[in-house]
């Protein structure tokens, strides 16, 4: 399924990721990269909240919806 | 060196790819600060190098660049503090403009900071350094949060298995930061222990090494000593090996100016974190499971809720001008109390009441009625002066801007106001450089580097300008506090939106009309909240003042003697001479230019000079109206009051219009030419000049008939 469709407090593996150019660099430098374990911990209507290596990262739904997790 | 997908090259053995040690022409010894942003590293910054520190730019480009001198207590050598990026690959300035200066440069040791709490994200910045292989030692900071935390970080095994030298730190409290430096400092000494192996030079030096202090010359143990080219050769690659051992994977290097493929910026990045994974799993014990929420995730809750956020950040914003321009801070007018100031009231009253006293101190010397009384009290005390007044009110706003940053608040404001600014074709990126373009809009331009997009980056810098800094909220003091003395927080907050509200509509128009295209989607790190930390809060509002100070004892300083001369002198009976101010220099050229200014409600010379006057700094409209105020009307003797600006032809539907007029039009000089150098456009400077104008113009146009309407 699709990033922008997870509800908080879920745990997911990335997938895949659809993203391009710049935007694809910064996913990777920031570790959002196939294979990795993300937790959703708040979703709302600017987009959602992630952690992901300690971190935490804000993605608005247009990045969301180019990433795919599994469970 | 060869760059394909079948063979990666392995940068450790490959010596060309190894910047030499410390560029050998520099007579200091220089250190590089790196790391992510929010790491902490101006706090270190200001940790080793106190005051001692100066702000220039990079050559060719504008990103700020800070040097400092360390403190003597940790050693001798300068310290450059690069930007604060998450990877060294191209794709922003500052991202370049690092990786230059480390390749290029090649600063004597590299000092990457690494927070405790985000460790594994912060190595992967720390793996792409290592592989230039030039000298790094790794600094873990924030050891107190992660400690805190629960977590346990065994910088040795970290050391270890990443193949550099690896201290913990707390930058804040100074922990740790004294060794650190000993070992940034003993890689001197641990080049001449490793030369040794390769050349006679001082026996025995291992026996004491713990500090670069021990050795009386250092250049003395510097490479390029060597003349013979097979010995340099073999020292260069020793002395590497000895700190910069790095022992991560092989990953692609970029051949030429040629860049690496996607596919291989993506292949290195896995490999990267594959080998951090490892590290960071035998060194890093959590003391808190993933997803489990702290603290700072639980403030989140409630900060970036759906239906809170928006509501919380107006009331904030609220809340910093109530704070700082406020008269009745606590409302209590409302129950037939008298009012308590705002601190920033409060503040002002007592530097009006310095200024006050040192005019009255210093107008004995005078004669009065002659040139230099005119000349030394009402124009360099009343143009200065004026503008010295607002300087306790410009730092509390500044105060609250760089705390909210401090805090972390700043980074959750882009990412709730992204959605709401979407719409308009922007990004909640753009966002944080306009909001600090409340306190000036010259670092707000230059804030605009961190974005990728060049598209938005021009768009923010085209849109900062509208957003009212703390030199034009000076005139809205004056005016909002001589008309509006009961609301003047309401009406100055209004203005602030009213700015806001220009600068989206005129995003939209340049995103419809001028930009067509997407929007950067928005990635954006939220740091952990934290306690402000005084110090550097101190520094930021110190560099506000000196700053300020600088530009009062300047440009104000002499556009009041100028203003004072202009309004003095003039042709009375065919003689040029001193003249009333009615006839004098300045009222004519006013005059000419005031009827352009009459549909707004103040087409008055007074008005016309001050915003003209403005052009070189926002602050000298109300310099410029302190000078005339003491021309017109010499008996009051209260600065600029509703009597005085009255005096001056101003009405209270007129004033509100000119505050309007004042936030749009053509920002300051210092505006000007940041965002030309930062666009590197004149048609772009030209195009948005003009386009405040006209705003401003039309804009104001309207505000004098609202205000008028209801009647003002």
């Amino acid at each position: 399924m699709i990033l922008s469709k997870a509800a908080a407090g879920t745990s997911h593996t990335i997938t895949a990721c659809h993203s391009t150019g710049p935007t694809r660099a910064r996913l990777d430098s920031l570790g959002l990269v196939e294979g990795e374990r993300v937790d959703v911990l708040s979703t709302s209507w600017a987009g959602l909240i992630l952690e992901i290596k300690g971190s935490r990262l804000a993605l608005c739904k247009a990045v969301a919806d180019t990433m795919e997790v599994s469970d | 060196m060869p760059n394909c997908c079948d063979d990666p090259v392995d940068i450790r053995t490959d010596a060309s790819a190894q910047a030499p040690l410390g560029k050998p022409d520099r007579d200091r010894k220089t250190f590089a600060l790196i790391g992510n942003p929010n790491c902490g590293k101006t706090t270190l910054f200001n940790e080793l190098t106190g005051t001692n520190q100066h702000v220039g730019n990079w050559p060719g480009v504008t990103v700020e660049k800070k040097i400092g001198t360390l403190r003597p207590e940790y050693g001798d050598a300068d310290i450059v503090d690069l930007p604060g990026i998450y990877s060294l690959t191209s794709y922003s300035i500052e991202e370049r403009v690092s990786r230059a200066f480390i390749i290029d440069e090649r600063p004597d040791v590299v000092i990457d900071i690494v927070e405790a709490t985000n460790i594994e994200r912060n190595l992967f910045l720390t793996c792409q350094i290592a592989e230039l292989g030039v000298p790094l030692v790794v600094a873990v900071n924030m050891m107190d949060e992660a400690r805190a935390a629960g977590d346990v970080i065994d910088t040795a095994e970290l050391s270890r298995r990443l193949g550099v030298p690896v201290l913990p730190i707390t930058a804040v409290t100074g922990e740790g930061v004294i060794e650190l430096m000993h070992t940034a400092g003993a890689h001197k000494l641990m080049d001449a222990v490793e030369y040794e192996s390769t050349s006679p030079f001082h026996e025995g030096e291992e026996e004491h090494g713990h500090g670069f202090q021990d050795i009386e010359d250092p250049e003395e143990h510097r490479l390029d000593h060597h003349t013979d080219e097979k010995g340099r050769t073999n020292a260069l690659i020793s002395a590497y090996k000895y700190h910069n051992h790095y022992k991560g994977p092989m990953v692609y290097q970029p051949e030429g100016d040629a860049p690496l493929t996607e596919e291989q910026e993506t292949e290195n990045a896995n490999r990267r974190y594959a080998f951090i994974k490892e590290v960071v799993g035998a060194s890093v014990k959590r003391g808190r499971k993933a997803g489990e929420l702290n603290r700072s995730d639980k403030i989140d809750r409630v900060v970036t809720n759906r239906y809170l956020g928006i509501p919380l950040f107006l009331l904030v914003m609220f809340f910093m001008f109530h704070c700082t321009f406020s008269e009745d801070f606590l409302g209590l007018s409302a129950f037939g109390l008298d009012p308590v100031p705002s601190p920033g009231v409060w503040l002002q009253g007592l530097a009006q009441q310095l200024m006050d006293a040192i005019t009255a101190g210093i107008e004995p010397l005078f004669v009065p009625d002659t040139w230099l009384y005119g000349l030394v009290i009402d124009g360099v005390c009343g143009g200065v002066g004026a503008v010295l007044s607002f300087l306790p009110q410009i730092c509390v706003l500044f105060f609250f801007l760089t705390l909210l940053e401090d805090v972390g608040y700043m980074s959750r404001a882009a990412f709730i106001m992204d959605r709401a600014m979407r719409p308009f074709g922007m990004s909640g990126k753009s966002f944080v450089p306009m909001l600090m373009g409340f306190g000036c809009n010259v670092p707000a331009m230059m804030a605009c580097r961190t974005m990728e997009s060049e598209t938005d980056r021009k768009i923010t810098l085209f849109l900062v300008p509208f957003m009212s800094c703390g030199a034009r909220a000076t005139v809205f003091l004056v005016f909002a506090g001589a008309f509006f003395p009961d609301n003047a927080d309401v009406v100055v907050m209004g203005l602030y939106v009213l700015g806001i509200l220009v600068a989206i509509l005129t995003g939209w128009l340049l995103k419809t009309f001028v930009f067509k295209g997407e929007t950067t989607p928005l990635i954006i790190e939220l740091p952990r909240y934290r306690a402000p930390h005084m110090r550097s809060l101190g520094l930021a509002l110190w560099g506000t003042i000196k700053d300020y100070l600088q530009r009062a004892g300047t440009i104000i300083f002499v556009m009041s003697v100028v203003v004072w001369f202009a309004s003095s002198f003039g042709v009375e009976n065919g003689a040029f001479g001193m003249v009333d101010i009615q006839n004098s220099l300045l009222a004519i050229a006013g005059g000419a230019v005031a009827p352009l200014f009459a549909p707004l409600g103040f087409g008055v010379w007074p008005a016309a000079v001050a915003l003209i006057t403005g052009f070189a700094a926002k602050e000298s409209v109300v310099g410029t109206l302190g000078v005339l105020a003491n021309g017109v009307a010499d008996d009051t003797g209260a600065g600029l009051t509703q009597a005085a600006l009255s005096a001056l032809g101003f009405t209270t539907a007129g004033s509100f219009a000119f505050m309007v007029f004042s936030l749009m039009y053509l920002p300051c000089l210092a505006t000007v030419a940041t965002l030309r150098r930062e666009s590197n456009s004149r048609a772009w400077t030209a195009a948005q000049a003009c386009y405040g104008f006209a705003v401003a113009w039309a804009v104001a146009f309207i505000a004098y008939h609202v205000a008028l309407a209801v009647g003002m």
